[in-house]
């Protein structure tokens, strides 16, 4: 517990019934977790995590996939550290779907925001070859150019979904406390408290005579 | 004060260590104030207080959540039960962890506020209620003043709690295990001096954990220690720089003593809210001067029906300066309407339109479950009063809304949205703005958070629905007012005020024609440099050194409360200013500025600094109808600007008491 704890608030893009939530679910469901924090579902959870020195506290937000509700996204990503990205490799629409988040994040979320590309139900894949509609290749080239974290996962069978937090976590910035506070709304500026500096403090003794 | 000039290398060490050594006298109080006052330290003990304080308030928060939703979901209910097994796992491994149990005898221990707590409270309200502003405020400026005041009040709070300044009554409620426990707080009672007080504001809570050591560890040790905190001689006689560790097991009360303390002040925070709209509710929020007559907006004419409900806690007079919102918000009912209408003729069908899960409207108790949201948004919009309490509605919304613990944002919103449209809510945006700004931010995070984004997506959604959603069919078989109703989103007619971006940013607040006192004290650096800050009562000089006194030595909470006026008369005016260059400490005195005081010595004093100018400038205009009418002042009256008043001569004094008496006419 002595570790220090950086909190990042982690926003899930993709289309509906990608398995956004199941990716989630899985990360949070399994045993290496130590702390089991109060949810919305499976709509808004918290999961820390150790990584190395630090202890990293994600705080998943999840948005709603349906296309009617796009333009409602940039209210979740607000101040977000982090995205997932997430499509379907048996569903090409969602891979177009998935470069329009990816763009939208670039023009729209935090500067330096961390996403990562999650191309998930890989288990039907590994079964069948065939289902596979969108191919690795693409998507490494996509993460590429856009400077993606890329991942194939399955939230069935729990493959790669630990790596796919792990890898964010590494890359979150850890020295960034501040930036970190602003984004969840933790923050509380200096202003608001004391400050012994300011012309009004330091004339302090005097103004007790002032009556 | 007496460590504040002290050399840099000491202050570098402790920008790593957060809780400030006991004995070391070179301890640099002010770096130690501004390091620990930011909201997570890089490392060290700070951090780790914090964080599981905030862990421990989230389960609390959580329990509360359960306690108070009528129909609990089995999904909550296990998680909470994961909860709890896992905290007693780690007090198993850790003797200073505290139990769920104990935090929440802890938390239902408190149930009304401390009285001086309290009064800082009516103070506020009392001060919120005076005509002291050119124009009313805006919503923005209104919560503003709120977050401000909630900052001051929490930071109230952490000395309140860390100065164990318990009633009798509220001790014996305090499960605290630790023997010597009684013996903490009298010892604390004792020694809490001034300086003590200005350690304590870091959150570090070095006097916690000295009192602890002194209660725990026998011997000249923990004695020793605690001293060279509380007396400045014994500090600075201590130079010998016996730095001694705090042990383990001192360390493992500091933090618990630090989680019991979070628990309770997150608890008097909650008692804060709802003390102070509850108080509104009660006193009305109308100023009682005729020049402030804001427009009612067209939605708060529902008021009347309402206000006989003495229960009912009516939002929109609060954002009735702001009509933006209101407008807002009766465009959008317009539009909830509108759409309620079509779906109950069946000429929408909501459940697809929306993508509702089936699973969400057709499980079991599904009927039921719809009544009691049906309540909750009831509850939200008209029965609740505290944003605290509207924020845990919205959480039990979600709750109810549950129906698999696997339930994504997909189905949440899309029920959500479902629902409102069902129900139609009255002023549910004004509702959501006002949690939103209402809310102690520092606490608005997380899982509360999400659950308003989600209402004020839900909102969003409905606000931007226009006639192009819909199938072309449904184009013709509109009506002409419900075709206009849908023809534009809400937000293409009426552009709100922009309230995120002055989150961040301070609101300037409109110039003040009294006193600017205690709730808009965490602006005063940031105002603009011209904006009049004065007024023609002079009030100002009192009520400023007050606060600059307070500030620095609010040691113990009676001081705070001793030095809060509700409203400080205006007495400057009928002093004489004495007829003397003003001292060093008349100086600093009225070193905030602008007071008519210092108006009226400025010419005459014999120190300068550019700050003179700048304030004559300011305050000139305000000032400008008494001065004006005094015609007799010599040209020369500047003459002694640049004087020293070492080097004045008697007859140099002589003028310049002639002067003044010219002046003061």
């Amino acid at each position: 517990m002595s570790k220090p704890v950086t909190s990042i608030k982690l926003v899930l893009l993709g289309e509906a019934a990608v398995g956004k939530s199941s990716i989630v679910l899985r990360f949070v469901s399994d045993d290496f977790s130590e702390n089991k924090e109060p949810t919305i579902g499976a709509a808004f959870l918290t999961q820390r995590v150790n990584i190395n020195d630090h202890t990293v506290k994600f705080e998943i937000w999840d948005t709603a996939g349906q296309e009617r509700f796009a333009s409602l996204a940039p209210m979740y990503y607000r101040n977000a550290q982090a995205a997932l990205v997430v499509y379907d490799v048996t569903k090409p629409q969602s891979f177009i779907k998935a470069r329009h988040w990816v763009k939208e994040l670039h023009e729209q979320a935090s500067k330096n925001i961390i996403i990562a590309l999650v191309g998930n139900k890989v288990d039907i894949v590994d079964e069948n070859e065939e289902e596979r509609k969108v191919a690795r290749e693409e998507a490494e080239k996509l993460a590429e150019e856009e400077g993606l974290l890329f991942f194939e996962t399955s939230a069935k069978t729990g493959a790669n979904i630990n790596e796919v937090f792990m890898g964010i976590g590494e890359k979150i910035p850890l020295k960034g406390p501040e930036e970190e506070a602003q984004g969840s709304g933790l923050n509380v500026t200096d202003d608001q408290r004391v400050n012994l500096d300011s012309p009004g403090n330091a004339d302090g003794p005097a103004g007790a005579c002032s009556c | 004060m007496f460590y504040t000039h002290t050399e840099h290398s000491d202050t570098r060490v402790m920008r790593q260590f957060h809780t400030p050594p006991v004995n070391n006298p070179k301890f640099d109080s002010g770096i130690a104030l501004k390091e620990s006052y930011r909201p997570r330290g890089l490392s060290g003990l700070e951090t780790l207080g914090e964080e599981r304080g905030s862990a421990v308030v989230s389960h609390a928060k959580h329990a509360r959540t359960e306690s108070a939703a009528s129909a609990a979901s089995a999904a909550s209910t296990s998680s909470a039960t994961s909860t709890s097994s896992h905290n007693s796992d780690s007090a198993s491994t850790s003797a200073a962890q505290l139990s769920p149990e104990e935090i929440e005898q802890c938390r239902q221990g408190i149930t009304d506020l401390p009285t001086d707590l309290q009064r800082l409270i009516d103070v506020f309200i009392a001060d919120l209620k005076q005509p002291k502003y050119v124009r009313p405020l805006t919503i923005t400026q209104l919560s503003h003043l709120f977050q401000g005041f909630y900052t001051r009040f929490d930071k109230a709070c952490f000395h309140y709690v860390s100065n164990g300044a318990l009633s009798p009554a509220q001790q014996q409620q305090q499960p605290l295990p630790v023997p010597a426990s009684a013996s903490y707080f009298s010892a604390r009672e004792s020694l809490s001096t001034g300086l003590s007080g200005i350690f304590a504001r870091s959150r570090s809570s070095s006097t916690v954990s000295v009192n602890n050591a002194a209660t725990n560890t026998n011997g000249p040790r923990a004695s020793r220690r605690s001293s060279s905190l509380f007396s400045m001689e014994s500090a600075s006689n201590s130079a010998g720089n016996l730095t001694q560790m705090l042990s383990p097991e001192e360390i493992k009360l500091h933090i618990r003593n630090n989680e019991l303390n979070n628990v309770r002040i997150e608890r008097y925070m909650v008692l804060c809210e709802e003390r102070i709209f509850n108080k509104l509710l009660e006193v009305g929020i109308s100023v009682s001067s005729p020049q402030i007559q804001p427009p009612l907006t067209p939605s708060s004419s529902s008021l009347d029906t309402h206000a006989k409900h003495p229960d009912v806690f009516n939002v929109a007079s609060l954002f009735r300066n702001t009509p933006e919102f209101g407008n807002y918000d009766r465009l959008l009912s317009e539009k909830l309407r509108c759409l309620s209408k079509l779906s109950l003729d069946g000429k929408i069908n909501l459940d697809e339109f929306l993508g509702v899960p089936a699973a969400g409207l057709s499980a079991d108790g599904a009927a039921s479950s719809a009544d009691d949201i049906h309540r909750a948004l009831n509850n939200f919009t008209h029965y609740s009063v505290s944003p605290h309490d509207k924020v845990q509605i919205l959480l039990q919304i979600h709750d109810l809304m549950t129906y698999s613990k696997e339930m994504s944002n997909d189905e949440f919103l899309s029920l959500l949205i479902y629902y409102i449209v069902k129900f139609r809510p009255k002023r549910l945006f004004l509702n959501a703005e006002f949690v939103k700004l209402f809310r102690y931010k520092k606490k608005l995070v997380q899982k509360e958070l999400y659950a308003l984004t989600n209402m004020e997506a839900a909102l969003m959604f409905i606000e931007g629905l226009t006639l192009s959603d819909f199938s072309d069919e449904l184009r013709d078989e509109l009506s002409a007012h419900d075709r206009k109703v849908l023809d534009t989103k809400v937000s293409s007619v009426v552009t709100l005020p922009s309230t995120s971006a002055s989150w961040n940013s301070k609101a300037s607040l409109p110039p003040a024609t009294a006193t600017h006192d205690s709730p808009t004290h965490a602006n005063n650096n940031s105002r603009p440099p011209h904006t009049p800050m004065a007024g023609p009562d002079g009030t100002n000089t009192r009520s400023n050194s007050n606060e600059g006194f307070r500030n620095t030595f609010d040691g113990s909470l009676r001081n705070i409360i001793g030095k809060i006026r509700l409203y400080t008369p205006p007495t400057v005016n009928n002093l004489k200013p004495l007829p003397l260059p003003r001292s060093t400490s008349q100086l600093s005195m009225d070193y905030d500025g602008g007071s008519p005081i210092r108006q009226l010595a400025s010419p005459t004093t014999t120190s300068s600094n550019d700050d003179d100018d700048d304030v004559t400038r300011m305050a000139g205009p305000v000032l400008t109808p008494s001065r004006s009418s005094n015609s007799s002042i010599p040209g020369s009256w500047k003459k002694f600007k640049d004087a020293k008043f070492d080097e004045l001569k008697i007859e140099e004094l002589r003028e310049m008491f002639d002067l003044y008496q010219k002046l003061i006419e």
